[in-house]
């Protein structure tokens, strides 16, 4: 019957199938249009616990399907949360912000050139029963560098063949140059020590908690290990529950669908605090949402203008409008939980009429028109960008902000906007140099470099003297403050929505997270 | 002469299964290609701001993302037309186990809402249409319009302060399901979500059935029947309804696709963990087997949901159903 014509009916038929088709496509070109608008819219202490029973409920903003098992290759909420609970560091920032050995008994400089550094290990085992050795340190280290992991790019002075174990729980590094701040450097959750032959797929670690369920994106949840050697977390249960967005996780905070709000918006506070059975816990940190001026790009390669532009931002308005008032006011360089912090640098005040000023003086027409690039990397960040537009316009910007969502912002294009908003702190002061500003450091976003600096640098991190390098870092930092290309315009609190049946809270000022995801240290009644 | 043994049902079948198939292969190239057209790719989101170039091409070379694209595209077809729907690039799970869960939540979700929406739609249409201008009118297609002006979000917020707020607690504010149960065991959870779908779906079939019925009692067979002394209830259900069958099924058929695209906005409104809501997450992670698979998914979807409809208005229709 084939050739035969189309009938009208058919071809009718036709007609309406056509049309058919051509609605179910516009019907899904619809539904992925409206997926994309709203990802536009819409990112310890040593002390040893008895343990305890019950179930931790923890909400996050957000788990994601990138969330790493492998804990060197974490580089989201979720990966650090998975890093922190089953695995240990060699080191990890205390309570007080000072580093301290966590799965190290002790880490040691063998002589005045901190180039030879003992690492003793604590008596742990894995989750399988056996125990941690110095084989596995080891084998941890030498992965990372024959697995081009990404502690490999921040652990520059490392050298894999040069790490060896001396006795069952001793490790030795001789490292490629001397580096007083070796220590610090195995405090982040990318550093944890995985056992020999790791299999990130069935992850065996050392660490407070072993991994029940994964369901990437929704939920994690973790069953207590009573045999942790720095004693059983406390609460039996730890569920990690994922929510879209801040004010969902608070909503489900007050509704006791969740025990603690680990991502709160500091704008939102009064919502938990007008809850009976609710407060807020918080503490003073390291992390900041800072400005990364583009020294390659114009008109920020001019240090006049950076210079206008850090005075162009009212830090106490940001404090107190866009945080709520839980921040500390920021200087332009890193870490004031860092002894080597150089506190005696005047205090950057808003001054838009001396920016005026200086950029008048050195010939610029008003206003400078300068480009700035952000995302929603914290919940605080457009905020943040708005307020900046609107403060440095007092003093002759003009701020032209564009916001694109997180993959936009860390693509290819990362590392050439004159001007944009990037999370960093959590770091020593000689580790966010290595990381962004010295000797040509790997993620450079802001292309500044500084012989004087790097000298000093340089020789600060191989001066054991305490005394002697703190006067070297604070000529570090002098030029920070006068030249640098970080805004730092304060220092954010950690800000963590808790139900009255949790107890056991500690600050953690020099790590990322509630708590530095340290949820071992919460009991639930 | 050859007999024919293929009815034109039949045919009509097979003839809208290879124009489907054309159809989704079309959208897959589309898809494919808006995805892919994206700023930004996985290996920078998933290695964050810490990441070095070097790092980022051995990540994407690992994750096959270095290959040409139209290799990248046929592999992937060729992978769904045997049931392999790839492996999502973020987590290394195969897609199948990924949204196994979730696809049972948005099913859950959708069926639910449906169950309400479609009785409850054909229902307040059907009251509104009987005496147009009357109070009932009035009140149900004002209430109608004004849901029609709000954005799916808007519902759901508005329900959430309404009905979980500060003074009023009566049911969860938010929905992350426990997957280790199925959603039907979490019903709280579900009410919310639903009651949003519902009420963002009904006036569009409300007043789409309103306007179908209507349309039948302007008919001079309605006429007729008054003027036979028939009397009204039975003119609805034995003449007005029936003739409506074939055009209500397709409205029919478009809500419960409206259903599946209100998903996202609520799943996310929600922090509900379904289909909608993993699009959403997959897009933003730059995950592209999973936004592939998940829009594939709801075309095929759609497709048989019309499909359906069309067999089912012809079935229905005795002009057309004779002829066949």
């Amino acid at each position: 019957m084939s050739g035969k014509p189309l009938s009208p009916r058919s071809s009718r038929l036709q007609r309406t199938l056509r049309r058919r088709a051509g609605r179910t496509l516009a019907a899904v070109a619809g539904i992925t249009a409206a997926a994309l608008l709203l990802t536009g819219c819409a990112t310890g202490s040593s002390s040893s616990t008895s343990g305890g029973g019950g179930t931790l409920r923890v909400g996050i903003v957000s788990l994601s399907d990138a969330d790493a098992l492998d804990p060197a290759s974490a580089s989201t909420t979720g990966g650090y949360v998975i890093a922190r609970q089953l695995f240990d560091t060699l080191s990890e920032y205390g309570t007080d912000g000072s580093w301290q050995p966590q799965l190290a008994s002790s880490i040691t400089a063998d002589d005045s050139t901190a180039k030879v550094w003992t690492v003793e290990l604590n008596d742990a085992t894995w989750s399988d029963g056996t125990a941690v050795t110095a084989d596995d340190v080891v084998y941890t280290v030498k992965r990372w560098f024959s697995e081009k992991l990404p502690p490999s790019g921040s652990l520059a002075f490392v050298d894999p063949d040069q790490v060896v174990a001396k006795d069952d729980k001793t490790v030795q590094f001789t490292l490629k140059y001397g580096t007083v701040t070796f220590p610090e450097a195995f405090t982040s959750p990318t550093t944890s020590i995985v056992p020999t032959g790791f299999d990130p797929a069935n992850p065996i670690g050392s660490g407070p908690y072993t991994l029940k369920t994964n369901d990437p994106g929704v939920q994690l949840t973790f069953e207590a290990n009573t045999d942790y050697f720095r004693g059983a977390p406390g609460s039996s249960e730890l569920d990690v529950i994922s929510f879209a967005d801040s004010s969902s996780a608070v909503s489900a905070l007050t509704a006791n669908q969740i025990d603690v709000d680990a991502s709160m918006d500091p704008t939102l506070v009064d919502l938990v605090t007008g809850t009976s059975g609710y407060s807020i816990y918080n503490y003073h940190t390291s992390g900041t949402l800072t400005w990364v001026m583009n020294t390659q790009q114009k008109p920020l390669d001019d240090p006049v203008v950076r210079q206008a532009l850090m005075l162009s931002v009212d830090r106490q308005a940001l404090v107190d409008q866009v945080y709520n008032g839980y921040a500390t006011l920021g200087n332009d360089i890193f870490n004031p939980f860092d002894p080597m912090y150089n506190s005696s640098l005047p205090q950057r005040e808003y001054s838009p009429a001396a920016a005026k000023a200086m950029l008048e003086a050195a010939g610029y027409s008003l206003p400078v028109t300068v480009e700035l690039t952000g995302t929603d990397n914290q919940p605080t960040s457009v905020k943040q960008n708005e307020a900046l537009v609107k403060q440095a316009a007092e003093a002759g910007f003009n701020i032209e902000y564009t916001y694109v969502d997180s993959a936009t912002f860390y693509g290819d294009a990362y590392g050439t906007y004159p001007l944009s908003l990037s999370y960093w702190g959590y770091l020593g002061i000689f580790d966010q140099a290595a990381f962004t500003i010295a000797n040509n450091a790997p993620y450079n976003s802001s292309h500044w470099q500084n012989d004087q600096y790097d000298e000093l640098y340089n020789e600060a991190i191989t001066t054991v003297d305490d005394t002697k390098r703190k006067a070297l870092v604070a000529q570090m930092q002098q030029i920070e403050y006068q030249t640098g290309a970080y805004i730092v315009p304060l220092f954010a609190d950690a800000v963590i929505g808790l139900s009255d049946s949790v107890t056991g809270t500690a600050s953690y000022p020099n790590s990322d997270g509630a708590f530095g995801y340290n949820f071992r240290i919460l009991s639930i009644s | 002469m050859r007999r024919q043994y293929s009815s034109p049902v039949t045919r009509m079948v097979l003839t809208r299964i290879a124009l489907g198939i054309g159809m989704l292969l079309l959208l897959s190239l589309i898809v494919f290609t808006a995805t892919h057209a994206l700023p930004g790719d996985i290996a920078r989101t998933m290695l964050g701001q810490t990441a070095t170039d070097e790092q980022v091409s051995a990540l994407r070379s690992q994750l096959g993302l270095d290959r040409p694209l139209i290799v990248q595209y046929v592999d992937w077809l060729g992978g769904l037309f045997v049931g392999n729907f790839g492996t999502s690039l973020a987590s290394g799970t195969p897609v199948s186990q990924l949204l196994a869960v979730l696809l049972g939540n948005t099913a859950t979700l959708v069926l639910i809402a449906g169950a309400i929406t479609i009785p409850l739609g054909i229902l307040l249409g059907t009251v509104a249409a009987r005496r147009p201008g009357s109070a009932w009118d009035v009140a149900i297609s004002g209430t109608m319009q004004t849901i029609l002006a709000l954005p799916e979000f808007v519902v759901g917020i508005l329900l959430v302060t309404v009905f979980a707020g500060k003074f009023l607690r009566l049911v969860p504010p938010t929905s992350p399901l426990d997957p280790r149960m199925s959603a039907i065991e979490q019903p709280a959870l579900l009410i919310l979500p639903v009651a949003t779908m519902v009420l963002i779906a009904v006036p569009h079939l409300a007043e789409s059935v309103k306007t179908l019925v209507r349309d039948q009692f302007a008919m001079g067979y309605t006429l007729t029947a008054r003027l036979a002394g028939i009397s009204e209830p039975r003119i609805l259900s034995r003449y007005a309804l029936p003739n409506t069958t074939g055009p209500v099924a397709q409205v029919v058929a478009i809500t419960i696709n409206y259903l599946l695209g209100g998903a996202v906005a609520v799943e996310t409104v929600f922090s509900f963990p379904g289909i909608g809501s993993e699009l959403v997450a997959a897009v933003s992670g730059r995950d592209f087997t999973v936004v592939q698979v998940i829009t594939m998914g709801i075309a095929t979807v759609m497709f048989v949901v019309f499909t359906l409809a069309d067999i089912l208005g012809i079935l229905a229709n005795p002009k057309l159903r004779n002829r066949i």
